[in-house]
């Protein structure tokens, strides 16, 4: 079968992040649907092909987005089974907090065509770098915000968390651009459970033109109720506790290197 | 492509316009408007925006909190699952 889909990242900053193949296969693409985090970027897709399509439209407030993703994954599939060369091109990495990327790719694979992805740049690599964190450190849990509020999770507080799309925290209908103070609220209450009040968070909001500044406010988790959350914030919540030990392992390992007549290095911490 | 966005994907791509210094002469010798130039150089990405005439309130959710997909595995079969990675495990 002719058709294909390839779908790219962006990146975060304009130009800057986009890797040579991503910008090779929006420029070669018989059509290219665009996804950006804001206009000036979007302007800036446009003129890589001159059959670039913005997704856009199909975002409604009041509208659930489980029908817009649909929809968008249905006009992708239309062109590539036209037997048009597709590019899905997506802001940061197309595969990290994307359902849209991920989903058209199964699609188009069950269907017998070539599909794949390219990765990109995405918030969290910005992230790690602006805010100079490394999740190797302490570790690191992440999860889209209204999810973690739908199901039971388990926080380790000795790691960091993340939450993306704090902005619509706890919206059910997936009809809303922005959620108020009380499902804020909500979402604090869970936080309680495991952090303190005066705990420091930061909102955070990566560069996407080279004239913007990064966003990195430090605010207490109780202030998130009444906080400025934007679409493009993403809240990030360092550890609270430090790592404990696990003596019993410790415990293990050692006698395992005695055996071995081995010198261990990690003594159990009494 | 307008002056302004190649002005700018220039300055997001170029290791040597990242001080403020460079930018400034860089942006001085630029083929712009006297507007154009001092937005660039008050970082006001807001008129930035206005000048190129972009769409403004751009959406940038593309994951929901759940697919409304029904799970593919029952829990039946999910459980006979992990049993049989406990026993390649133990294996
Ligand atoms: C649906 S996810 C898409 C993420 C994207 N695929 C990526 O690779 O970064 C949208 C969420 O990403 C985060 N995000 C998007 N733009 C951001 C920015 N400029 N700075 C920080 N986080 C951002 C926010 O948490 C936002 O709600």
């Amino acid at each position: 079968m002719s058709g294909s889909l390839v779908c790219v990242g962006l990146g975060m900053k304009l130009g800057a992040h986009i890797s040579p193949i991503s910008k090779s296969h929006i420029e070669q693409a018989d059509v290219v649907f665009s996804l950006a985090s804001n206009g000036v970027i979007e302007q800036w897709v446009d003129e890589m092909n001159p059959n670039v399509i913005s997704l856009q439209p199909y975002y409604q407030e009041g509208k659930s987005r489980n029908i817009t993703y649909k929809e968008m994954i249905d006009a992708i599939l239309q062109e590539v089974k036209a037997g048009k060369k597709v590019v899905g091109a997506f802001y940061g990495h197309p595969g990290v907090f994307a359902f849209v990327p991920h989903k058209a790719i199964e699609i188009a694979q069950n269907e017998g065509f070539n599909a794949y992805m390219e990765p990109g740049i995405s918030a969290e690599d910005c992230l790690f770098a602006d805010l100079a964190i490394d999740p190797g450190k302490y570790g690191y849990q992440q999860y889209e915000t209204s999810q973690f509020m739908f199901y039971q999770r388990l926080i380790d507080p000795s790691a960091y968390l993340v939450l993306w799309q704090v902005g619509v925290a706890g919206d059910r209908s997936l009809e809303k651009h922005n959620t108020g103070s009380a499902h804020r609220q909500i979402l604090v209450e869970l936080l309680l459970n495991t952090y303190p009040a005066d705990h420091k968070v930061i909102l955070y909001q990566a560069k996407v033109l080279p004239t913007d500044k990064i966003r990195s406010d430090e605010i207490l988790l109780k202030d998130i109720v009444s906080a400025d959350l934007f679409m493009h914030t993403t809240l990030v919540i360092p550890p609270s506790e430090k790592m404990k030990p696990n003596n019993k392992i410790l415990a293990e390992l050692e006698r395992l290197e005695e055996q071995n007549n081995y010198a261990p290095h990690l003594k159990v911490i009494k | 492509m307008t002056k302004l966005l190649t002005t700018l994907e220039k300055i997001a791509q170029d290791a040597s316009l990242q001080s403020a210094e460079a930018l400034a002469a860089f942006v001085e010798q630029a083929d712009l408007s006297e507007q154009e130039k001092a937005i660039i150089l008050k970082q006001d990405s807001d008129a930035i925006a206005a000048k190129l005439d972009v769409k403004k309130d751009i959406v940038c959710f593309i994951v929901p909190a759940e697919d409304d997909e029904p799970a593919k595995e029952s829990d039946e079969e999910e459980k006979d699952k992990s049993e049989e990675s406990k026993l390649v495990s133990n294996g």
